[in-house]
């Protein structure tokens, strides 16, 4: 088993026949399989919301076997995340995708459970600080992507649970908790 | 004891499938895997026909109704078409008297009839089989013409004429001239006492035999116009020359015939009004072959035509008799002396590379000296070895001029050599229906040459061809006579599995057409290809492998598998596509090509 910098690689990823888009329709099904869970463990444990496909992301490559996942590839297999709902296509163009290995509600209930655990309601909390303030650390929450943030946030709106409302700077937005 | 009167009963005797071997010189024949009859060494093919019919005598043979005729030089075979092996006959030439030919009449198709030759074959069977099997006759005949449901005949009313006083004396009654030898008590005549010759008394009791239907029949013919008492199986009364009518027909327990009434009608040829007895009928009107004649004509009914082509054909062999260039020894190999019976030349020393072949070379050309020296020298010996010297005059022809395409005979005994003889030619005018016989004979060719040990084609290609590289190695096989368009091989390659033969054409997806034996399924291949494949996790690897070999093995590429099994690699490819198809494999494309892995991804991701 490899380790691409503290992640454990799937014993797959040295079979070479991985790195290939699979003609056959059953085999295909598998190797989509696989990769899809690959993707979302990955970007899950390093934190990782947007893959872009000219990238070089390491994962798409085993410089070892020498082996690596052709745009086609790469394609195919960020198209069925997105079907299956675990990420979205960003701006026109299959560029870059965004990652949801949890969805936007889940996002939202993570929010919730946050502002539970640390008192936050009927308080005022910039976007930031919910970012990478100090009560986020060793949250989820921490270092989450800020559009995903902002998606959560207007769900959560949508549904009152809070408001938001441009900041004294220009640049940030404050969110109110009215539970 | 039986009593007299008993024995002179004829017991009715059908010739049906049974008693094939006794009623008539037909007899079961070897055939070649592809269900066509095995040729022996010198024998060509001359004619095939389908939908062919069998009689024998008038009656029609209940399994023997649809089949292919097949005209060689030395015999004329029939292979039914639902039972090939159990149901293949032919009668040999060389015991056919003569031969007719029956135009056909409103119901009744075309026949020809074989008569087969009453009295040699009569005379050596009598004297020559036993009591009942005639194992004893000679090799080249065929079985008994006796049937065996025949006690042995007792003529008591048989008389023999002394040739000292030309007194006719009885012959006693309990000689059987089947076994009857020098020691055998003979009385002397009558009138001179001299005893007689054996030769005299056997021969005076076979026409003692011959006179039995006249016992067993309802009465001797009565002329309607002169009275006189004719034999029965006479056809027109010996004094007044009237017309006879056969005596009424016993109840025919046979097959009822259908073109019976038709034929009867037809009263010009003689052979249809054939007296119906049960018992030992006379082959042919001419009855002065006084001996007893139990074997019957067989005839072959052509229900869709080709039976003047094959009557003319066979009138042909007839005259050729190509059966009797059999007996001619063989020409010397280089390595026997001149004269001397040929010994099987050891075969030659195998030699490797240029100095091999130069050596087979020199071999060759000093047994051509030899032969052509031996055969100059003396004229008979030329007469003998002019098959040979044909033959190789044939080939120094085609060397000296490669582009000559002109089919002359020798050209066509070369390639029947080889059995490689159906041409359009053979198969009469060109219609659909022979288009369709030269296609079903095309195919039996092909698969014949497809699973010939001697060129194990099949197996030299891993045991399976495409039909590309088939149509290249027949053509050149025929050397250059009548080749086969690629639309023939085609039709004649999908024709296989309708003839049930050995091997069969597949298609692969991507459309390439191959042939291969009907044993090979697509698990077999499959289950070899995972087979070599795990070898591949066992033995370690030549160079330092990147990857974990143990657990995954290797890729192949379409060479290495095409190295492997002695496939082309077009074949191999198709067939490594065919296994990932089913999920065996799965395919890898890198910098090297596309690679075949054994397929892991499909194996539940427990790890």
């Amino acid at each position: 088993m490899q380790n691409l910098g503290d992640f454990k690689l799937p014993h797959f990823f040295n079979y070479p026949p991985y790195f290939t888009l699979q003609p056959v329709r059953d085999t295909r099904e598998k190797q989509v399989q696989v990769w899809k869970e690959l993707i979302i463990d990955y970007c899950r444990t390093q934190k990782i919301f947007v893959i872009g496909l000219e990238e070089e992301f390491p994962l798409f490559s085993n410089p070892v076997i020498e082996r690596s996942l052709s745009h086609e590839a790469r394609e195919a297999f960020l198209s069925a995340l997105v079907s299956e709902g675990r990420a979205e296509w960003l701006g026109k163009g299959h560029r870059k995708c965004l990652i949801l290995w949890h969805h936007i509600q889940d996002w939202a209930d993570i929010i919730l459970r946050f502002v539970k655990d640390n008192g936050l309601e009927d308080s005022v909390i910039t976007v930031e600080e919910m970012r990478s303030g100090v009560e986020c650390r060793g949250t989820e929450l921490h270092g989450i992507d800020r559009a995903i943030l902002m998606r959560a946030l207007r769900l959560l709106e949508q549904k009152g649970k809070l408001a938001i409302f441009k900041g004294t700077s220009a640049d940030d937005e404050g969110v109110k908790f009215s539970m | 004891m039986p009593s007299l009167a008993q024995s002179f009963v004829v017991s009715p005797v059908r010739c049906d499938v049974r008693s094939h071997d006794d009623c008539m010189f037909l007899r079961q024949i070897d055939l070649t895997t592809a269900l066509r009859p095995s040729l022996l060494p010198d024998e060509t093919l001359l004619f095939v026909q389908d939908a062919v019919g069998l009689y024998a005598g008038k009656f029609k043979l209940p399994d023997y109704q649809s089949g292919q005729a097949y005209l060689t030089s030395h015999r004329a075979c029939y292979v039914d078409n639902e039972e090939p092996r159990k149901r293949a006959v032919a009668i040999d030439l060389k015991d056919v008297d003569r031969v007719e030919l029956y135009a056909g009449f409103l119901k009744s198709s075309p026949k020809v009839t074989f008569l087969p030759k009453a009295s040699r074959l009569n005379l050596a069977s009598v004297r020559h089989s036993g009591p009942i099997a005639a194992s004893s006759s000679p090799a080249s005949r065929t079985g008994s013409p006796l049937r065996p449901s025949f006690e042995p005949p007792r003529a008591s009313n048989a008389t023999w004429i002394c040739p000292i006083c030309s007194f006719s004396n009885p012959v006693p009654p309990n000689f059987d001239p089947a076994i009857a030898n020098e020691t055998t008590p003979l009385p002397p005549c009558q009138a001179c006492g001299i005893k007689p010759p054996l030769v005299n008394v056997i021969k005076a009791a076979i026409a003692g035999l011959s006179n039995r239907p006249q016992n067993g029949s309802a009465k001797a013919n009565v002329c309607p116009r002169c009275t006189f008492e004719n034999h029965p199986s006479l056809h027109t009364c010996e004094v007044c020359g009237a017309s006879l009518q056969s005596s009424a027909p016993a109840s025919s327990g046979s097959t009822p015939l259908q073109s019976s009434s038709a034929q009867s009608s037809s009263a010009r040829n003689s052979l249809d009004q054939r007296p119906d007895s049960p018992g030992p009928q006379v082959a042919s009107q001419d009855i002065s072959a006084t001996l007893a004649n139990p074997t019957e004509s067989v005839k072959f009914s052509f229900r869709v035509g080709g039976e003047k082509t094959f009557h003319d054909r066979l009138k042909q062999a007839l005259t050729q008799r190509k059966w009797l260039l059999q007996a001619t020894p063989k020409y010397p190999s280089g390595s026997t002396e001149h004269g001397q019976n040929p010994q099987q030349a050891p075969p030659p020393p195998r030699g490797i590379g240029i100095a091999g072949l130069e050596r087979r070379g020199m071999e060759l050309r000093k047994n051509n000296e030899l032969v052509i020296g031996n055969a100059f020298e003396d004229l008979e010996a030329l007469m003998a070895s002019a098959k040979e010297i044909i033959a190789l005059a044939e080939t120094f022809a085609n060397q000296t001029r490669p582009d000559n395409q002109q089919e002359t005979n020798d050209a066509s005994a070369l390639l029947s050599q080889l059995n490689l003889s159906t041409t359009r030619d053979m198969l009469g005018s060109a219609n659909s229906t022979t288009n369709n016989t030269y296609l079903t004979e095309l195919s039996r060719q092909l698969a014949e040459y497809l699973t010939d040990d001697a060129r194990g084609i099949l197996r030299h290609e891993g045991g399976i061809i495409s039909l590309v590289d088939l149509w290249a190695v027949f053509n050149r096989a025929r050397g250059g006579v009548e080749l086969v368009s690629p639309a023939d091989i085609a039709a004649a390659t999908g024709m296989f599995d309708k003839l049930k033969l050995p091997v069969r054409q597949r298609r692969f997806k991507s459309g390439l057409l191959v042939v291969q034996e009907r044993s090979r399924t697509d698990e077999k291949t499959v289950a070899a290809l995972v087979g070599w494949l795990k070898d591949f996790q066992e033995i370690p690897p030549d160079a330092p492998l990147v990857w974990d070999w143990r657990v995954f093995g290797q890729g192949v590429t379409a060479q290495q598998t095409a190295e492997m099994f002695g496939w082309s690699i077009g074949v191999a490819t198709e067939e490594l596509e065919m296994a990932e198809e089913r999920g065996a494999l799965c395919r890898e494309v890198g910098m090297e090509g596309v690679k075949f892995w054994q397929n892991f991804l499909s194996v539940s991701e427990s790890q």
